[in-house]
């Protein structure tokens, strides 16, 4: 299956899933775009198969239509290529070698997969830890994790705004990012 | 390659992660970026870790009014403090300019409200007997059919005679002492 992200998602045929009557922003389509073949040589990687990953594409772009309004424009292309990853361990876990045994017997399928709402649980649960951690950093690197996402400034404009080099600024938005994931992993193993 | 190469190699590497993710690389720098990230599981998983990240800040929701971030320079920080000092000084500056006045201005002691209360008294009970209308009721109920009209009051002058208040003040006065 391929897509053309050019074109209208009501138009393709996967869009009768539930994104009927949404037209995706101009943003949207643009960072899709964008995106495409840094998306495909992902899941190229991730994934092996070629369809898997047109397959997995054409999930993330109906999500991106679907849920990514909220999504801040500068954090778009990651929120895309967390999707891809998120999409691609499912699609891996689910062509497992058990599974596909399983899904000789018709069985398997419903039995593994995670249900929706218990995914959103856990989102629920990583934002509230993450907003704690955000809240934990040092004041320059929330500065600049705000500034990056929310802002939208490039870390150039972040570094003269801040007057602090270009190499600073990366590195605090790196280990800002490094620390969340520590803070947010910690909690999950307590 | 020494551990502190790896280590560096792997800093740039992350950092062009993000540099990826953000858009910000050169269009030939995007496209080695993504013919590398063809062929390497662990940029990959390195890009994977970057973008979960990112996307799980951008929806968490901070729009940076979080209590310790803010994006003015130090000094307004010092200007922030200053004001709570100027507001701390000008409180105190004010009660002691209170408690001053206070003790330049003393309340009148327990005697002199007492014969306070006497003048007053004495005031409004000649004074007003004399000059209101109505304490002459009597005369005016005999010679007056309008009179009878009005609200019954009291003949006598009682409810001018405030002589019972001079009493009171003068019993506290005693039981305090």
């Amino acid at each position: 299956m391929t897509i053309d992200p050019g074109k209208n998602p009501n138009e393709t045929e996967a869009a009768d899933d539930g994104a009927e009557g949404r037209e995706p922003d101009n943003n949207w389509r643009d960072v899709f775009l964008d995106s495409e073949p840094g998306l495909r040589a992902f899941l190229g990687r991730r994934l092996g198969q070629h369809a898997d990953a047109e397959d997995c594409l054409q999930v993330v772009f109906l999500k991106a239509v679907e849920q990514g309004q909220n999504i801040p424009v500068a954090a778009r292309k990651a929120w895309l290529f967390r999707v891809a990853s998120n999409q691609a361990a499912r699609i891996w876990r689910d062509q497992s070698t058990t599974t596909r045994i399983l899904e000789k017997h018709a069985e398997s399928s419903a039995a593994n997969e995670t249900p929706d709402h218990l995914e959103n649980l856990v989102a629920q649960e990583t934002t509230r830890k993450l907003r704690q951690a955000i809240d934990q950093l040092p004041p320059s690197w929330q500065q600049v994790v705000r500034l990056r996402i929310h802002e939208g400034m490039t870390f150039q404009e972040i570094a003269n705004h801040l007057q602090i080099p270009l190499g600073t600024a990366l590195t605090q938005m790196r280990r800002a990012l490094e620390q969340l994931a520590a803070k947010v992993t910690r909690d999950e193993d307590s | 390659m020494t551990t502190d190469q790896h280590f560096h190699t792997d800093e740039l590497s992350r950092n062009e992660c993000l540099l990826y993710l953000f858009d910000e690389l050169s269009d030939e720098q995007q496209q080695a970026f993504e013919s590398r990230l063809e062929n390497s599981d662990a940029m990959a998983d390195q890009l994977a870790r970057a973008a979960d990240l990112i996307g799980n800040v951008a929806m968490s929701g901070i729009d940076g009014k979080s209590s310790h971030s803010n994006d003015s320079p130090p000094w307004s920080k010092q200007r922030r403090v200053a004001a709570v000092l100027l507001t701390l000084a000008g409180s105190l500056a004010l009660t002691f300019l209170f408690n001053w006045t206070s003790l330049q201005n003393p309340k009148p002691t327990g005697n002199e409200q007492l014969q306070i209360a006497e003048v007053w008294v004495a005031t409004i009970t000649n004074d007003e007997v004399q000059e209101d209308p109505l304490a002459n009721l009597e005369s005016f109920a005999v010679t007056s059919v309008s009179l009878d009209m009005a609200d019954p009051i009291d003949s006598s002058t009682d409810g001018l005679d405030l002589g019972w208040m001079v009493e009171a003040i003068a019993q506290g006065e005693n039981n305090e002492g």
